[in-house]
């Protein structure tokens, strides 16, 4: 909310206007969140450019060596470098994280708006949704993955599926509050057909709230994938991904902490940001959810 | 009241009625034949048929699903696939454990994270509050395991506090009880104080700014007593359905601190189903995780008539 009066108090006579972009870069959570992002989806894309080796390079001469000038992160219990695992598990962490909120996002949104529109469906299609949230995410989540070969794809439909239902509920809201309005109603008069009065009246009332939504999902997926790989119901394997590693790292962690430490603080990390990230929007964008918050 | 509770209990039953269903079609609708997935890799087309019969696989969908419900209805959810006990048995068996880790939690969440965020709204705007605020989003942004194992080599390899892993039982004495549930209470809590703190902050900042706190500072009454009596009283609600909602959060963080510190919990009997592919031992934890969620959000629906005597439904 302090994004919104200008910094340097000059607006007492009348506001002074700020595009949305200016709000957004003196947010400071906007700002830290989305560098800290950047960073990782650099590090992510550059991998093998970043003084790293073949993330499953074995070595077994060297096995559960501690963070050293060769090995910066350590090596694991087959002797493979911990750093260049880390730093390509990026890749998988942030790819699960970005596809997961925007395939929720599409979904959630066409059930939505159908859902609110369209009253006979509405029931129905509430009614899957509230038994759909009523089920645990990451118990939904593992019970998908266990029915279906492990793979990345597997992985983020198990993931996606618990969080379409938040989006459906928080679209069909807004289409019903919005549907009542007058600018809805005259367009209604004027002849306007239901898909283009979706698209140009309702749809741009849903952008700030879903974007926001969109960031938690993301930070909630990412921390989920590689909750799912900790626990054996994730990415395969033979993938370096976060939760993989510590998986691996749970039955020598007692001996060699630092392979679960340093992927586990990459984690943390990512989620943190992207929570932050995240918290700037709302504030940005959504001031009045930021107010009940 | 009575009519209140009675219809919100009849409001269940579709959710549940629709939980059940999701569960059933998971395993329906996966790309994979159960009966094939059931058998296993080395199976003969003969033993996959044969199993298809045994569980009525070859039947039309809907009598499956009516007769499934049926059985559901009756207690009876299946018999483990590994062990060939009933699922129901295998689940009382491990409920312990998880009951004991979700009141520890709850019960040390509520305490810490109350008096933070009450404090929080009080020193609005200060050093206090933005500390508390700071540390519920890193609260909220730090895994469950990573927080577990960071507990289990500070408190419990470095300064040997507490044991590293494993679970005592209530029977064997309150002391092991405790000792060994206090470092997975302090994983799981974490989250839930952050959720906790926000929303209590929240939701008392909201009531700081009504007349009546003011008419009771200018009559006198001492700060404490406007906080605990006027604000928090007033601000109970949101704080209660914040608990009600956070219960999907604890559900999952139940499963990996129960893996993280080997509790023999349904966490653990999750995870170890999911590997070794026990379907009916999925659907029947999925099923009374669910169940557990559904009945205590109706119990809190149910506690804001108490909490809130204005609210009538």
């Amino acid at each position: 909310m302090t994004a919104l009066a200008p910094a340097d108090g000059r607006a007492l006579g009348r506001p002074q206007r700020i595009g949305l972009f200016g709000q957004l870069r003196r947010n400071p959570g906007v700002l830290a969140g989305s560098a800290v992002l950047a960073l990782l989806v650099v590090v992510a894309l550059l991998a093998p450019y970043l003084h790293t080796v073949d993330p499953e390079f074995l070595k077994p001469r060297l096995r559960l060596k501690p963070p050293s000038a060769d090995y910066w992160f350590g090596s694991d219990a087959l002797g493979r470098d911990d750093y260049s695992r880390v730093v390509y598990g990026a890749r998988i962490s942030l790819l699960v994280g970005a596809v997961v909120a925007v395939l929720a996002l599409a979904l959630g949104t066409a059930i939505g708006l159908v859902a609110g529109y369209v009253r006979l469906l509405d029931t129905i299609v509430m009614r899957v949704m509230d038994g759909l949230m009523a089920i645990p995410g990451i118990l939904l989540a593992i019970a998908l993955i266990a029915l279906s070969k492990a793979s990345v794809t597997t992985v983020i439909v198990a993931i996606m599926t618990p969080e379409v239902p938040r989006v459906a509920r928080l679209v069909r809201g807004v289409v019903l509050t919005i549907r009542e309005e007058p600018y809805v109603e005259a367009a209604i008069a004027a002849g306007t057909r239901l898909p283009l009065i979706l698209w140009r009246h309702v749809l741009p009332n849903t952008i700030a709230p879903l974007i926001v939504q969109g960031t938690y999902i993301a930070a909630s997926a990412v921390l989920t994938e590689a909750i799912l790989s900790f626990l054996g119901a994730g990415v395969p394997t033979e993938i370096p991904t976060w939760g993989n590693m510590m998986a691996e790292g749970r039955k020598v962690f007692q001996i060699a902490p630092w392979t679960i430490f340093f992927p586990g603080a990459f984690l943390a990390v990512s989620v943190f940001a992207i929570n932050m990230l995240g918290d700037g929007l709302r504030d940005t964008l959504d001031p009045r959810l930021a107010k009940r918050l | 009241m009575g009519a209140f509770v009675v219809k919100r209990l009849l409001a269940t039953i579709p959710v549940m009625a629709m939980v059940a269903l999701v569960v059933f079609l998971i395993l329906r609708l996966s790309p994979g034949d159960p009966a094939a997935i059931l058998a296993g890799d080395a199976a003969t087309p003969e033993n996959i048929a044969k199993i298809r019969a045994t569980l009525g696989l070859d039947r039309p969908i809907l009598v499956q699903f009516v007769d499934w419900v049926w059985q559901l209805l009756n207690g009876d959810l299946g018999t483990s696939l590994l062990s060939l006990q009933p699922v129901a048995l295998t689940i009382g068996q491990r409920v312990g454990p998880t009951v004991s880790l979700a009141v520890t939690t709850i019960v040390f969440s509520v305490i810490v994270a109350v008096p933070l965020g009450v404090i929080a709204a009080w020193k609005h705007g200060t050093w206090i509050d933005r500390g508390v605020m700071g540390l519920s989003v890193v609260g909220f942004s730090v895994p469950v395991f990573v927080l577990g194992y960071g507990w289990i080599y500070g408190l419990a390899m470095q300064l040997r506090l507490f044991p590293v892993q494993g679970y005592s039982s209530l029977a064997d004495g309150f002391g092991p009880f405790i000792q060994h549930l206090v470092l997975p209470t302090l994983t799981l809590s974490v989250i839930f104080i952050a959720l906790i703190a926000r929303m209590t902050r929240a939701s008392v900042l909201e009531i700081l700014t009504e007349d009546y706190i003011r008419t009771a500072h200018a009559k006198g009454v001492s700060e404490q007593r406007v906080l605990i009596h006027h604000a928090l009283r007033n601000a109970a609600v949101p704080i209660v359905s914040v608990i009600g909602i956070g219960i999907a959060l604890l559900i999952g963080g139940v499963v990996v601190t129960e893996s993280v510190f080997n509790l023999p919990g349904l966490g653990r009997l999750t995870v170890d189903a999911v590997l070794a592919r026990d379907y009916p031992i999925i659907q029947g934890v999925i099923l009374v995780f669910s169940a557990a969620y559904v009945l205590i959000n109706l119990m809190i629906d149910i506690a804001y008539t108490v909490f809130d005597p204005r609210i009538r439904y």
